[in-house]
């Protein structure tokens, strides 16, 4: 029953999509409102309809309906509740789905928002939409079913893999899908721009605060994917630049150059074409990310199951390369900039380096992750790329675009003098320089990290110096005392000053990667017999060991048995620390093991316990145990960033008013 | 007791300190054999502890050599003994171990390219790009600079207020 209903609901779902599709173009011919409203209604209705079909699924993986394919294979009768419904975003079918239904979402918002602005371009934008919903919903319904009944009898559940059973997991998937669909938006305003010919900077400014709202969650998205990691796969680190990873930092590249080169469009109508390159550009690798991810062209322990959809998203992904390359021609002339750019030293140059190095850390990401694809192409074998590679390969990139932006906000719009440059660097590098030495005496010797504190004082002296000039001559204007004149300039300019914000957060990120040079790790087994070791300045002592299981803990261990060892820890011989790494082994996972990792968390250090196993007989434990630099710097920072790019999308009182 | 749970004790027996950098790099540039969804640093499936072991053994400052081929023995179900006699030796550089694992693996064990051919490509293309792009922005401000001067300097939403008119029209 719930299998027909739900299915049913997609399938109107799409016949509306596509019939507002076609009405929306009727309506460019014919330009009859009565059929701009009547394409309009079929969309929100399509929205309605996918938004249902969103909620059935929660509901059948709630109740654990398992007359589904999709609820036998990603829930159980065992699976806690919460992830329960994470289950909606787990498998292929659910996921293409939770696309849909967060693309609704986002319609019927944009198709509100705007009931009675912007005649012209709302068909366009609806339509763009419209196309994107019919092609997902298209495969959730030819393809990818999550409705799709049982075959056979119905059994007891498959459950969630253990590594999808983790708090950032709930967080992660819908954060990403959030900003992957997000910049589906200002990519129908951009078309929707380029069709009507509208090709000032109003498009821009009508979706700055999407684009912005959109890169905040791809942000927060690609940051928790990496705590998960760090969390659940037990390796140690949050970055392995696997495919899947590498797929949701090609969109946030371009998205980071975009929202910087809009900046110049809005103030200096330049950089048009460029801009509209860059939605493009973005919007076309969110959907070549999820190709990527659904196809198994490149193997990746992240990535879904290979499918027969590989075909249909490369043809989609074609057909957008196809449409921008033919609108960026057919405007060509359109999209001339048309203003002057007078110097080197300007701050608008800085932002086209800026947006250079962005795009060029996109191709090169992108290079490395297709390699593989191209040895197969040529030698029959696919050779990945390590992580090694990325690393050499991209960290000069980022000490560049590093040093661009403490560089940037120093020159002047249009042209710096000389004596600006003198005045304006001084101090930043005389800082940048005592920090070097600084760091140099601590001890710190590799080349990458020291470079990498050099530029974070100098640019973190130059964020410093702004908001201290703009504090100062506030006061000396208006009189203010000091919190009230930052108070002023931060709410008079939130763009600027959120943005610098936003680089204090990315500074104490690069503060974070440095700490990686410095990791340390170890293989250590403890025993009742030989219970001790000792590592750096900490001792490691096997307390007690254990099992639970789901008789003896029903709330805490649902699906799940558990070996746990407590460890104590000393430091420089005083007790510092208790941590409990356990090992479960899923019963409705096929009796899957996996290790959970213990963690002690502090501004510069994290140590990091993994139980390899635990002979429950002997007491015998093997620990991978990590000492972690810097880490809980990368979390911070991206909290700082998350609340800078929170300050211009802040409701501006001025203009409600 | 299984044979990789057995490996994975015996190397946590005998390592009471901090891996070496040399281990670590190794182990980064070798791919899990299990999955091959990452390098074997990253990995704690029972192929990828055994070749850490066995590099741990190769590098060892007590190099034994019927101790790493008992260990490969553990690890590989094939017997690689004759290979590892002809290859295995003592103060081995870092690419002989990398092409030792080549030749029990094949290419794709290779996490890092080699530097020649389409791995060359692959090392050098990233700095390509670098120059590209900065060559690239030097082009794109010397044409921005070549424009008249201001053509446009008033900048406001000239085109909705076109389409506002229009919707008015409409009946909206």
């Amino acid at each position: 029953m719930i299998s027909i209903f739900g299915s049913s609901l997609i399938s109107l779902a799409l016949l509306l999509t596509i019939t507002s599709l076609g009405l929306n173009l009727w309506y460019l011919r014919s330009k009859d409102s009565r059929i701009y409203f009547a394409g309009r209604n079929a969309m929100i209705s399509a929205c309605l309809l996918t938004f249902s079909a969103g909620g059935t699924l929660v509901y059948a993986l709630y109740n654990s309906d398992l007359s589904l394919t999709y609820v036998n294979k990603y829930s159980s009768i065992f699976t806690p509740t919460i992830y329960k419904i994470s289950g909606f975003w787990a498998g292929m079918e659910g996921s293409l789905l939770f696309w849909v239904f967060i693309l609704s979402i986002y319609a019927i918002i944009v198709l509100y928002q705007n009931r009675n602005k912007y005649g012209s371009l709302m068909p366009w934008v609806t339509i763009v939409i419209a196309i994107v919903m019919s092609f997902f919903l298209f495969i959730c319904l030819a393809f990818e079913n999550p409705f799709a009944p049982v075959d056979g009898p119905i059994k007891m559940g498959s459950g969630l893999n253990p590594l999808l059973q983790h708090w950032a997991m709930l967080l992660h998937p819908p954060m990403l899908y959030l900003g992957f669909i997000g910049f589906t938006i200002p990519y129908a305003y951009a078309i929707a721009a380029m069709a009507t010919q509208q090709l000032d900077a109003s498009w821009i400014r009508l979706t700055r605060r999407w684009s912005l709202f959109t890169w905040m969650l791809l942000s927060i998205a690609v940051v928790m994917g990496g705590k998960w990691a760090y969390m659940e796969l037990g390796w140690g680190g949050y970055w392995a630049w696997d495919p899947v990873e590498n797929a949701s930092l090609f969109p946030w590249l371009t998205g980071t150059a975009y929202i910087h080169s809009v900046i110049i469009q809005e103030k200096k109508n330049m950089l048009v074409r460029w801009n509209m390159i860059l939605i493009m550009l973005t919007f076309t690798l969110t959907i070549f990310g999820t190709y990527l991810t659904r196809s198994g062209i490149v193997s990746s322990i992240h990535a879904f199951a290979a499918t027969d959809l590989s075909i249909w998203f490369f043809g989609f992904v074609m057909f957008l390369v196809s449409l921008n390359i033919g609108l960026l021609i057919y405007r060509h002339k359109d999209l001339n900039s048309q203003n002057q750019l007078d110097s080197f030293a300007s701050r608008e140059a800085g932002f086209v380096f800026n947006n250079m190095i962005f795009v060029a850390m996109m191709l090169v990401v992108l290079w490395g992750t297709l390699y593989p694809v191209m040895t197969e192409a040529l030698r029959g074998v696919q050779i990945r790329l390590g992580p090694t590679w990325f690393n050499q390969k991209l960290i000069p990139f980022g000490l560049v675009l590093l040093a661009l932006t403490g560089i940037a906000p120093l020159l002047a719009w249009r042209k710096t003098s000389i004596n600006s440059i003198k005045r304006n660097f001084s101090l930043p590098i005389i800082l940048s320089f005592i920090t070097g030495i600084i760091t140099f005496s601590l001890g710190i010797r590799k080349v990458y990290p020291l470079i990498t504190i050099i530029l974070i004082g100098f640019v973190l002296s130059t964020i410093l110096l702004e908001f201290y000039r703009g504090t100062k001559a506030r006061m000396k204007s208006s009189g203010e005392n000091i919190f009230n004149a930052f108070i002023s300039i931060m709410d008079k300019n939130r763009s600027r000053y959120g943005g610098y914000i936003v680089h204090i957060g990315i500074l104490m990120m690069f503060l974070g990667f440095t700490g990686k040079a410095f990791d340390q790790e170890a293989d250590v087994s403890l025993s009742p017999e030989k219970n001790k070791v000792e590592l750096a300045e900490y001792t490691f002592e096997l307390k007690e060991y254990w099992q639970e299981s789901p008789s003896s803990h029903p709330k805490k261990r649902q699906n799940h048995n558990a070996e746990i060892t407590s460890i104590d820890i000393y430091k420089n011989g005083a007790f510092y620390t208790n941590l409990k790494p356990e090992r479960r082994i899923y019963i409705d996972q096929n009796s899957q093991p996996h290790s959970e990792v213990a963690l002690k968390t502090t501004l510069n250090k994290d140590i990091y316990i993994i139980l390899g196993s635990l002979d429950l007989k002997t007491g015998m434990a093997t620990l991978k145990i990590r000492l972690n630099n810097l880490v809980s710097w990368v979390w911070l920072g991206t909290l700082v960033l998350i609340f800078g790019t929170l300050i211009p999308l802040l409701p501006n009182r001025k203009l409600n008013e | 007791m299984n044979k990789f749970i057995y490996l994975f004790l015996i190397a946590s027996l005998f390592c009471v300190e901090f891996k070496s950098q040399r281990q670590y790099q190794l182990e980064q540039q070798l791919h899990a054999p299990c999955c091959w969804g990452g390098v074997i640093a990253e990995h704690d499936s029972p192929i990828a502890n055994g070749i850490k072991l066995i590099i741990n053994n190769i590098i060892s400052d007590e190099f034994d050599k019927n101790k790493i081929n008992n260990t490969l023995l553990q690890v590989y179900n094939k017997n690689v003994l004759d290979y590892s006699n002809k290859f295995i030796k003592q103060n081995m550089t870092d690419e002989e171990i990398i092409n030792f694992f080549v030749g029990i693996e094949g290419e794709k064990i290779r996490a890092l390219p080699e530097n020649k051919g389409l791995g060359w490509v692959a090392w050098k293309l990233p700095t390509f790009i670098l120059i590209l792009s900065i060559l690239m922005g030097i082009i794109i401000i010397n044409r921005f600079r070549a424009l008249p001067k201001e053509i446009n300097q008033n900048i406001k939403n000239t085109s909705f207020e076109k389409v506002d008119d229009e919707m008015k029209k409409m009946g909206f």
